[in-house]
C-alpha cells in the first residue's frame, strides 16, 4: 500500500466510524430534549472531552502551533489565558448553570437567559441574532477549513473537500443530533489530545530534550525563549493581554455551555472539571512545544502552520500520519458540527417554537430541528464552496462576540441577583457591537484585542441599564388592589 | 543551563504543572460543593 493510499484509507475509516455513531445516537433521539441536549444524559468523560474538543477548532492544532514556531515562548501566553477561561468555565459556570438549566427546563442558551429573566422575549431574540450572525459565518468558515484540509491530506479538489467532509458532518448531526455530536466530538478530542501529546514528544526528542530546545533556541534569538518576546511597555501589554484575553470568550461561547447544561449529575460535573483541565493543559502546552521544537527540528517553513501536518508526513509510518491528520480533521469537525446544531436550535426552538410559537408538540419540534440543520447545514457547504467572501467577514469577530455578548451576561446571572431585562438586552447589545466597532476601527491591531474591552464594557452595560431599570420600575405607581 | 531563563521554566514547567495539579487536587480534596 502507498503512504497516500495509507492515510486516505485511515481517513476514510474515520469518517465511517463518525457515521456509525451517528447512527446509532440516532436510535435513542426520540424527543427535541434527546435531540437538542441529548436528553441530559452525558456522562463526565464526554461532557468533559466533547465540550473541549467543540471548543477547540483546528485553530490549536495548526495555529496555535504555527504562533509557538514564529514568536517563541512568548507565544505560549494563549496557554494559561485558554486554562484561565476553562477555570472560570467549569468552576463558576458549568455547576450553576447545569442545575438551573435543569430546573426551568432550558434547552438551550438563548432558552436559559431568556427564562431566567421572566421569558423576556427581547433577550431571546437578540440572543438569535447574534448567535447567527456569528455561528453562521463560522460554520461556513470552518467548512471552508475541511475542503481545504481534505484537499492537503486526500488531495482531493477542494469542492469536493467541502461536500464530503461537510456531508458527513451533516448527516451525523442530523440522524442523533446533540448525542451524536457529543459522542462525536469525544471521539475527535482523545485523536486530538493523543495527537498533541505525541508529535511534541516526538519532536521534542528529535531536538534533543527540554535543555537542548531552550538553549538550541536561545542561539537562534535570545527573545526566542523570552517570556516578554523582547518587548516592553506597551507593546509588552498589547502582547499578554491579547493572548490572555482569548480565554475570556470561554463562557460566552453556546455550543460549548450547552454541553454542562446536558451533563447528567452535579457530581459528573465535578469529574468534567478534573478530566477537560488535564486535556486542557495536554493540548495547549503540547501545541507549544511542538511550534518551539519545530523551529529547531524543521526550520524555515515558509507557512509554519503547516508544521503538524508536515511533521507527520516526514517523520511517521504512513498510517499514524493517517491518525495524526486525522487529528486535524477532528479538531475542525468537532466545532462545526457543535456550532451547526446550536445555530440550527437558535432557528427552531428559538425564534420558530418559544418565539413565534411554531411547531410546539414534540414530534414538531424535532422535525424543525432537523430542518434546520439541513437547511443551514447546505447553506453553509454552499457558502463554503462558492467562497461567498461577505460571509467570512463574520468570522473574523465570531469568538470575540460571541464571549463579549453572553459572557457577561451570563457570569452575572449566574451569580448575582442584579440582571434585568433592560440590562441583559444591554449587555449582549453591548459585547457585540463594542466587538464589532473595535475590531472594524482597527484598534485591535493598534492596541488591544476587542474581547478585553468588550467583555468588560458589556458587564458595565449589564450592571447600569439593571440599576436603571430597578430604578424606574420602583418609582413605577404600584396598581392598587382592590 | 542559563540561569537567566528562571522565568522561562516558570512559565513552561511551573504554569501547566498548577493548572493540571490544581485541578487534580481540587477534585481529590472533593472540596467543591455546588452552592
Amino acid at each position: 500500500m502507498s503512504p497516500d493510499a495509507a492515510v486516505a484509507a485511515v481517513v476514510a475509516l474515520y469518517l465511517a466510524l463518525l457515521l456509525v455513531i451517528g447512527w446509532a445516537a440516532a436510535r435513542l433521539t426520540r424527543s427535541p430534549e434527546d435531540f437538542f441536549l441529548a436528553g441530559r444524559s452525558l456522562g463526565s468523560w464526554v461532557t468533559a472531552v466533547s465540550s473541549t474538543a467543540s471548543s477547540e477548532s483546528g485553530w490549536v492544532v495548526l495555529g496555535a502551533v504555527g504562533m509557538a514556531y514564529a514568536g517563541g515562548v512568548s507565544a505560549l501566553w494563549y496557554a494559561p489565558g485558554c486554562l484561565f477561561g476553562y477555570v472560570v468555565n467549569l468552576y463558576f459556570v458549568a455547576p450553576r448553570l447545569r442545575r438551573e438549566a435543569a430546573a426551568r427546563g432550558s434547552l438551550t442558551l438563548p432558552d436559559f437567559l431568556a427564562d431566567s429573566l421572566g421569558g423576556s422575549r427581547t433577550v431571546r431574540f437578540l440572543s438569535v441574532a447574534v448567535i447567527f450572525l456569528c455561528l453562521g459565518g463560522y460554520v461556513a468558515a470552518q467548512l471552508t477549513a475541511t475542503g481545504k484540509a481534505m484537499e492537503a491530506i486526500l488531495g482531493l479538489p477542494y469542492g469536493r473537500g467541502v461536500v464530503l467532509g461537510g456531508g458527513v458532518i451533516l448527516l451525523y448531526t442530523l440522524l442523533g443530533g446533540f448525542r451524536a455530536v457529543s459522542w462525536t466530538d469525544f471521539v475527535q478530542g482523545l485523536i486530538m489530545v493523543g495527537a498533541l501529546t505525541a508529535m511534541p514528544l516526538l519532536a521534542l526528542g528529535a531536538a534533543g530534550g527540554y535543555g537542548p530546545l531552550l538553549s538550541g533556541l536561545q542561539r537562534l534569538d535570545p527573545a526566542l525563549v523570552s517570556v516578554a518576546g523582547g518587548k516592553t511597555g506597551f507593546a509588552l501589554f498589547g502582547l499578554v493581554t491579547g493572548l490572555f484575553g482569548i480565554g475570556l470568550g470561554y463562557p460566552g461561547q453556546p455550543h460549548v455551555l450547552t454541553r454542562y447544561m446536558a451533563a447528567s449529575s452535579g457530581e459528573k460535573i465535578r469529574q468534567t472539571q478534573v478530566i477537560a483541565m488535564v486535556w486542557g493543559v495536554l493540548v495547549f502546552y503540547g501545541a507549544g512545544y511542538l511550534g518551539l521544537a519545530g523551529r529547531l527540528v524543521r526550520p524555515g517553513l515558509s507557512d509554519p502552520e503547516q508544521l503538524f501536518p508536515i511533521l507527520a508526513k516526514e517523520s511517521l509510518h504512513p498510517l499514524l500520519a493517517g491518525v495524526m491528520l486525522a487529528a486535524i480533521l477532528s479538531a475542525i469537525m468537532s466545532t462545526v458540527s457543535s456550532q451547526l446544531l446550536v445555530a440550527a436550535s437558535a432557528v427552531s426552538r428559538d425564534l420558530l417554537e418559544r418565539g413565534f410559537g411554531v411547531a410546539r408538540s414534540g414530534r414538531a419540534s424535532l422535525l424543525a430541528g432537523r430542518a434546520a440543520v439541513v437547511v443551514l447545514g447546505l447553506l453553509a457547504m454552499a457558502v463554503a464552496v462558492g467562497q461567498v467572501r461577505v460571509v467570512f467577514w463574520f468570522v473574523l469577530f465570531a469568538w470575540s462576540g460571541l464571549g463579549a455578548a453572553f459572557g457577561p451576561v451570563l457570569l452575572l446571572s449566574l451569580w448575582t441577583r442584579r440582571v434585568t431585562p433592560w440590562g441583559a438586552s444591554a449587555g449582549i447589545a453591548t459585547g457585540f457591537l463594542v466587538t464589532v466597532l473595535w475590531k472594524v476601527s482597527g484598534l485591535s491591531d493598534r492596541y488591544i484585542y476587542e474581547l478585553v474591552p468588550a467583555f468588560f464594557l458589556a458587564g458595565a452595560a449589564v450592571l447600569l441599564a439593571g440599576a436603571v431599570e430597578r430604578r424606574l420600575r420602583n418609582t413605577l405607581p404600584r396598581p392598587v388592589v382592590p | 543551563m542559563d540561569a537567566s531563563l528562571w522565568p522561562t521554566h516558570l512559565f513552561l514547567l511551573a504554569v501547566p504543572l498548577l493548572f493540571a495539579g490544581g485541578a487534580v487536587l481540587h477534585y481529590l480534596r472533593g472540596r467543591h460543593r455546588e452552592p
